[in-house]
This record gives C-alpha cells, structure tokens and sequence, in this order.
C-alpha cells in the first residue's frame, strides 16, 4: 500500500440524531432519540447494544440510506446527504453479488472510479490473495463459504478506499471458532490499511477484542449510554481477552449492556432493514 | 486422456448410477404399467376406440413417414418462436423502462392489467377480423400468450432485487449505466428466465388451439385432422408430438438459461 492514503481521514460525527419511523395504523415509533458520538479518525470504534435496538438503523444513516428525522452525520465536518463512495458498508448477510465471480466483484469498485479493468483486476487480485482467497477468485459468492463471503466483503470494501468503513454485524451466523479466525484476520487488515472503521456488534467480547473504543446504546429509545475507551496495544491476539484490563471493561460494559438487555427481551425487535423501508 | 474420451466415461458414471438408483426402477416400473393396464383393458374390451400401445407402436413409424409429418413440426415450431421472440423482445424492452421509471409504471400497469385476465384464446374472433390471414392471426395469439407473463416476471425481478444490492452499488460508486448493466439487469435475469420458461409452455398451448381453428397445417391441426379422418393413431402420434415439442422447447430454454447465469450453475 502506498503512503499517501494513510493520511488519516474519516473522522465522523453524529450530532444528536434522532429517527422515527412512521406508518399509518401503528403511529410514529421512535427509534433513535439524541444519539450523538463521534468515530475519531483512524479508529476502530464499535457500536455495542443489545439485538433489535437500532443499530442498523444508525448504520443506515451515516451510510446516507436513509436520513435522520432530527440531527445531522458528518464525515471529515462535510454534512452526510446520501450514499457515497466515501463510506462503505459491509452487512449483515453478504451483498456480495451473486452473478459475478468474486474477482469482477472486488474489482467493480476500482473500475467504476475509472481504473483501467487490468489494473483495478490485479489489484484485486493482490487483496483477494490478502484475505487468502486468492485460489477462490473465479468462484461465484454461492460456491464459497459465508466466512469467505464475509471477508470478499471486506476487500471489496478496503479496495475502494473508503475513509469509513462501516461493518454492521459482519461476522454474525459465523459458528465460534470461523468468528474468532474472523476477527483475528480482520484487525490484520485493519493495523494494516489503517481505515477509520465503525463497527456494529452485539456480541461484547468481540466488541471489546476490536475496539479503540466502544460506544454503549440504551435501549427503545435508543440512545447513546456511555462511551469506553480501550486502552488495549494494537497488534492484539486472543490472549488479551485474560488481562486485567479487559476484565474491568468487560465488567463496567457488562452492567450497563444488562439493564438494557433485560429491558429488550420483551420487547418486539425493531426490522433489521428499518431503515429501507422508505426508499426500497 | 482426450476430452472426448473424458466425457464419454462421465456420461458412463451418470448412467450406471442412475442405473443402480431405485427411484430410477420405481418410474420405469410406474410408466410400464400405466402401459400395461392400458393394453389389458384393451385386451378385456373395455376400451374399444382408442388403440392399444400394441397397435400404435406398429402404427406410428407408417404415421410419421406419412409425407408432410415433420413439415408440421416445422409449420408450428415457426409459429411458436415467431410469436414467442417477438413478444419477448417487446416485453424486455417495455417492462425494462417500466421496471426504471416509476411514471411510465404508473401509466402503462393499469391497462396491462385490464388486458392480461383476457384468455390468448378469447383474442381469436377478433384477430381473425383484424389479421389478414390465418398465419399472422395464430402468431398474433402466441404472442399474446407469451408476452403477459414475460413481463410480469421481469417487473417482479426488476422489484425484488435486493435492496443491499443496490446500496452496495451505490457506495462502491456506480454510475447509472453500471447499475442498469451490472446490477440491475443480472438480478432481474432469474425471474425473467422464468417468465420466458412460462411463456414458451403457454405459446405451445395456443399454437395448437389455434391451429385446430384456423390452420390449414402444423401439429395442433394434423392432431385435429387425424380426428376427421378418423385416424386414431394419427391422433395419438399428435398428442404425442405436442407434448415433445413443447419439454424439448422447455429443455432449451433451460440450457440457454444456465448459460446466462453462469452463477446458478451448481
């Protein structure tokens, strides 16, 4: 990778967003209420809440999907309009596209920003080798597994170089031992290409394992609790997850995440696409 | 080993595992006695005007060496693609700039709608006043078959494509054509795949309707003809043919369809 685009950039801000969702017979629901955080640049910041709670919404927004009700997202102090090749997103189940070969797939980014084909191709082809999918490049995303689906996505993410990479829940479905590779594999990339980075989970010990720091949802309506920095060294490995440290996070994270837990388990889940629902 | 030689001995594999597999006996034992109770009856005097398998198997071959047999495969197959290519070609591009443009949808669905309940069948009075001969009035009704459910399944593949999809799309930076060729276009092709698989099956059933009111040739009308002449092999041979052309029109468009989406290939 060249120097030049480790210039850190990214820095992105939600500034007291708040989002309702509407519909006729069920009246306004509030979904996001006041939340506002910041993903400074060149960190890995994780978004930690319970399932349901609208955290894909909030992806939703800063991607430029949907628009907040209230508030305002910007990036690098530019006000968030729309989708942008300055933010990518890397979902829940794979949007890889299933009618090209991972290789067109990666390489579609580059060429639509007007790479010439064999070049937007090998360098494709270097980042499929990166993630070690380098023997699996003309296969099409339903002849691999979903955790090489999952890290295709991520290169076709880093390819296009955005200056925030948002990941919402990417490694989830994967069994145990393929999330922990997952994560190991991903936060390699990361030290490496350095991307400011939002990432969505529910799950706290991957939560923590990642994060620079963690930003807390309450929960319906959701809203920013409390945010934690993780003072863990960067190159990690799993032998972190025993220090000292991580015990303390884990515990504060921990009592907090509880209350709001208890208080999502009776309660009807917002849709994980809330956020389309308009504009589909 | 010769490429030849290599898919001589898979084709050996399929086929001595299909061989060893029951379901395989199960069907040809269900097929043998669908036949063998039918020459039974026959046998019995229950079933007195149609032939026995006996019989048709020595009738056919003296059918369909019958000068003009194959001519009417020709006569009806030219009918049924005539009709269906046309219609496709109409469907794709309408319903393609209805599936892009929410105003032009809004304008044409409704009386799309009005018109698709109409039977293709129920158009045959009318096309017969309107087209100036027999021919154009029987391709004008596989057309009409056929065009319905080509556009319909291309407006429901257009609508639900993955909405990630789109937005994946969007932020890698598509550029409107981009999205139409690389996005859209291949994410609507399962659906209208299956519309034109609908489609070919439907203009096979109007051909030979129509050829059995108003055609002077093709399969539907030698099937209809044997009827007046009282040839109840020529019958069954035209049943028989009918159903033929119409799994070997559906084979094609299944091979055609794996060789568009390349991706659904197991």
């Amino acid at each position: 990778m060249d120097q030049a685009r480790k210039t850190i950039s990214g820095h992105c801000r939600v500034d007291a967003v708040g989002k309702v969702f509407g519909s006729a017979d069920s009246g306004p629901e509030i979904v996001l209420k006041n939340c506002s955080f910041e993903v400074p640049a060149g960190s890995l910041t994780v978004l930690l809440g319970p399932s349901g709670c609208g955290k894909s919404t909030l992806v939703q927004l800063v991607a430029g999907y949907d628009t907040p009700t209230l508030g305002n997202v910007t990036l690098d102090g530019v006000s968030v309009t729309g989708p942008g090749t300055d933010r990518i997103v890397v979902f829940q189940e794979t949007a890889l596209f299933p009618w090209m070969t991972l290789l067109d797939n990666v390489a579609y980014g580059p060429i639509q920003m007007g790479i010439p084909r064999r070049e937007a191709e090998s360098e494709a082809s270097a980042l499929l080798r990166d993630v070690g999918l380098k023997a699996f490049e003309d296969r099409y995303p339903s002849q691999i597994s979903g955790g090489m689906q999952r890290r295709a996505e991520v290169a076709r993410a880093l390819i296009a170089r955005p200056k925030l990479m948002l990941l919402d829940e990417p490694f989830r479905g994967l069994d145990h031992m393929s999330r922990g590779l997952m994560q190991e594999y991903y936060l390699k990339l990361f030290d490496q290409h350095q991307t400011t980075t939002l990432f969505v989970t529910s799950e706290i010990d991957e939560a923590i394992f990642l994060a620079d720091r963690l930003v807390i949802l309450s929960y319906k309506p959701t809203t920013v609790q409390t945010v934690i920095d993780v003072p863990l060294p960067r190159p990690r490995d799993f032998q972190m997850l025993t220090s000292s440290v991580y015990g303390q996070i884990k515990e504060q994270a921990l009592d907090l995440l509880y209350n709001e837990a208890l208080k999502a388990f009776d309660q009807p889940a917002i849709p994980a696409n809330g956020g389309v629902r308009g504009t589909a | 080993m010769t490429a030849g030689s290599e898919k001589a001995s898979l084709l050996w594999v399929r086929w001595s595992s299909r061989l060893r597999s029951p379901v395989f006996w199960q069907g040809l034992l269900g097929i043998a006695t669908f036949f063998a109770v039918w020459q039974i009856a026959r046998w019995i005097g229950w079933m007195t005007i149609i032939p026995s398998p006996v019989e048709l198997a020595a009738g056919i071959p003296e059918e369909i060496e019958r000068a003009g047999y194959w001519q009417n495969w020709v006569d009806s197959g030219r009918r049924v693609f005539t009709g269906f290519g046309i219609a496709a070609l109409l469907a794709i591009v309408i319903g393609v700039a209805m599936g892009m443009s929410n105003r032009l949808r809004a304008l044409i669905f409704p009386l799309f709608e009005i018109m698709r309940p109409i039977p293709p069948l129920a158009w045959l009075p009318l096309a017969i006043l309107f087209w100036p001969s027999s021919e154009l009035t029987m391709i004008f009704l596989t057309f009409i078959g056929a065009f319905f459910p080509i556009l319909l399944n291309i407006l429901v593949g257009i609508e639900k494509i993955d909405p990630r999809y789109k937005q994946a799309a969007l932020s890698l930076g598509s550029s409107r054509g981009a999205m139409f060729r690389r996005v859209m276009m291949p994410g609507a092709l399962p659906s209208l795949f299956t519309g034109l698989t609908i489609a070919i099956g439907i203009t096979w059933e109007v051909v030979i309707a129509a050829e059995m009111a108003s055609g002077t040739n093709g399969l539907g009308y030698m099937t209809w003809d044997s009827y007046m002449t009282h040839s109840m092999v020529g019958i069954v041979l035209g049943m028989l043919s009918i159903g033929l052309a119409g799994m070997a029109s559906s084979w094609v468009m299944r091979l055609v369809g794996e060789k568009a989406m390349p991706w659904r290939r197991r």
